[in-house]
């Protein structure tokens, strides 16, 4: 449903990503791996809109998303979590969660309105549904990401290291999440987790960034095989 | 959902009784308070949308005032008096919306110090076609009676009082405070945070446009300097200090409280006034960062904590 064409960045003279081409089979659980620096939260601003791309472009079903603001690629149905939180920190967990149900996707069901209440109980936050978003802890806002960007209701849902900082069990809990997001919502999800073991539990394809290229791609059992990614990770001698 | 709630009510039924008692007082001097009083919940108002709501603090409300009252006086005598002050709130909201494209790029301090140097900008271009006119200051005799004007000003102080209670309830007051929490976020969640801004900034132009021109009316004269005056953008941010500007509440209170405090201090003590003022301004500021209105709401946190755990 996403294609990813030959997509770079630069910085300056830096080099970000370079030709970067995959793409993400509908309803499929996609997995981002790479070390720090390697290009994966760069990559998910540009297919957001948040960056734009130096060359090549990202395209959703026939839409090009290449170009749009960020309003009208979450209109389209794609939402991002934020790895370095940015919750609406005076409102309420409710309110950032009705705020997101107002805007969003642009066509779904009337029905979606109402579905705050459900949205909170999936990502487990209908405990603290009055409280405001500043006074979460970290593992909450970190799920107040995912409610949030699920709440625009998104064909494509790109999550950010919503792992990361969290204890194994709470690893566990967010794994069964987002399984739950795609059984229950048919939603396509994208994932930069650096948690690798959740990483290859979740995901039926995997591609691996280093230094802002591709280099392997396929389901997580090969990509954990591949020499180029055991010299990326473990380095050289291995 | 209820037809108002208690936050939507109190603002809302305040100006309307306000506005029916002062009259049966029988004097003039309470309808100039009110007419005064009026004009500065209109102008809270009004700021409370774009900077209450959207976060973007406005220290030069006072420009669309200035504008609205300028219009009036280069109409008077060729359009009718009402057509001149709707004319200046249009001319006010096209400012607005010509200069919102550009302002609103910066956020923060960059955003306050812009709106105020636009205004000041704004104050001596007037000034300086007024001289090369000739002109030292226009007088306008034969406005309306102070009892039209008074209802005016009620009307302007209800309707910007209404619109802040109904923007709040719109996808536009939504899409606003989640500019004012987290801009990057709100784009990325789908407000069009630039036709978001541009709009509350252009509708929070309109109905100062309007005061300026009463305003005009009421002293008869317009003088740019005066009409201009940047304490008049200071007094609507102690106003919205003092009262809160998170909905429609603050800026009846804070409004309310001034009024009240430098009608009994200016009259009385007029040299201690900016003083207690500037210590109001410190104490609020430190001790209640969301006005008056926050003050209810941490009460009613607190009553509400011990049963909500």
């Amino acid at each position: 449903m996403l294609r990813v064409e030959r997509v770079g960045k630069s910085f300056g003279g830096v080099r970000a990503l370079q030709d970067v081409s995959f793409t993400v089979p509908e309803s499929s659980i996609f997995g981002i791996m790479g070390a720090n620096g390697a290009g994966k939260t760069t990559l998910f601003a540009i297919i957001a809109g948040n960056l734009a791309p130096s060359s090549g472009s990202v395209r959703l079903g026939d839409l090009r998303l290449t170009g749009l603001p960020p309003h009208r690629v979450a209109a389209a149905g794609v939402a991002r979590t934020f790895q370095i939180v940015r919750p609406f920190r005076g409102l309420s967990v409710q309110e950032n969660v009705e705020t997101a149900l107002r805007f969003g996707a642009r066509d779904r069901p009337a029905a979606a309105m109402a579905d705050a209440a459900g949205i909170l109980d999936l990502t487990g936050l209908d405990g603290v549904a009055g409280r405001p978003a500043g006074a979460l802890t970290l593992a909450q806002q970190k799920r107040l990401e995912v409610a949030r960007a699920l709440a625009t209701g998104p064909r494509l849902l790109m999550l950010d290291e919503v792992m990361a900082g969290l204890t194994p069990a709470e690893v566990q809990d967010t794994i069964a999440m987002v399984r739950r997001i795609r059984a229950d919502r048919g939603v396509t999800v994208m994932i930069i987790e650096h948690v690798m073991g959740a990483l290859m539990a979740l995901s039926d394809h995997v591609v691996v960034l280093d230094h802002g290229e591709t280099i392997a791609a396929g389901p997580p059992a090969q990509v954990a095989d591949d020499p180029a990614v055991r010299s990326a990770y473990l380095g050289r001698r291995h | 959902m209820r037809l108002l709630t208690t936050r939507e009510a109190v603002p809302l039924l305040l100006v309307a009784a306000i506005a029916a008692v002062l009259p049966l007082l029988g004097s003039d001097y309470y309808l100039g308070v009110g007419f005064i009083l009026f004009g500065w919940i209109a102008l809270a108002q009004s700021w409370t949308v774009v900077s209450g709501l959207a976060g973007y603090i406005s220290l030069g409300h006072v420009v669309f005032a200035g504008i609205g009252g300028y219009v009036l006086v280069l109409t008077w005598g060729a359009v009718p008096v009402w057509a001149g002050a709707l004319l200046g709130a249009l001319a006010a909201g096209l400012f607005a919306l010509l200069v919102g494209l550009p302002v609103l790029r910066v956020r923060g301090p960059y955003f306050v110090i812009l709106t105020f140097g636009l205004a000041e900008f704004a104050k001596y271009v007037v000034i300086n076609i007024e001289n090369a006119l000739g002109r030292f200051g226009r007088l306008i005799l034969g406005g309306p009676p102070l009892e039209t004007l008074y209802w005016a000003m009620a009307a302007l102080a209800l309707a910007g009082t209404l619109a802040v209670v109904a923007i709040r309830r719109l996808r536009l007051g939504a899409g606003l405070v989640a500019i004012r929490e987290d801009e990057l976020a709100a784009d990325t969640i789908g407000v069009p945070t630039v036709r978001f801004k541009l709009f509350a900034f252009a509708l929070s132009a309109l109905l100062p446009g309007f005061v300026g021109a009463l305003f005009v009316l009421r002293t008869g004269y317009f003088e740019p300097a005066q009409a201009f005056d940047p304490v008049i953008s200071f007094t609507i941010v102690t106003m919205a200090i003092v009262g809160g500007s998170a909905d429609a509440r603050g800026p009846v209170f804070g409004a309310l409280f001034l009024v009240a405090l430098s009608e009994l201090l200016w009259s009385n003590f007029p040299q201690v006034y900016m003083i207690v003022l500037g210590a109001l301004l410190v104490g609020f500021v430190l001790f209640a960062p969301n006005g008056v209105a926050g003050l209810f709401e941490r009460r009613r946190a607190a009553a509400a904590a011990p049963a909500g755990g």
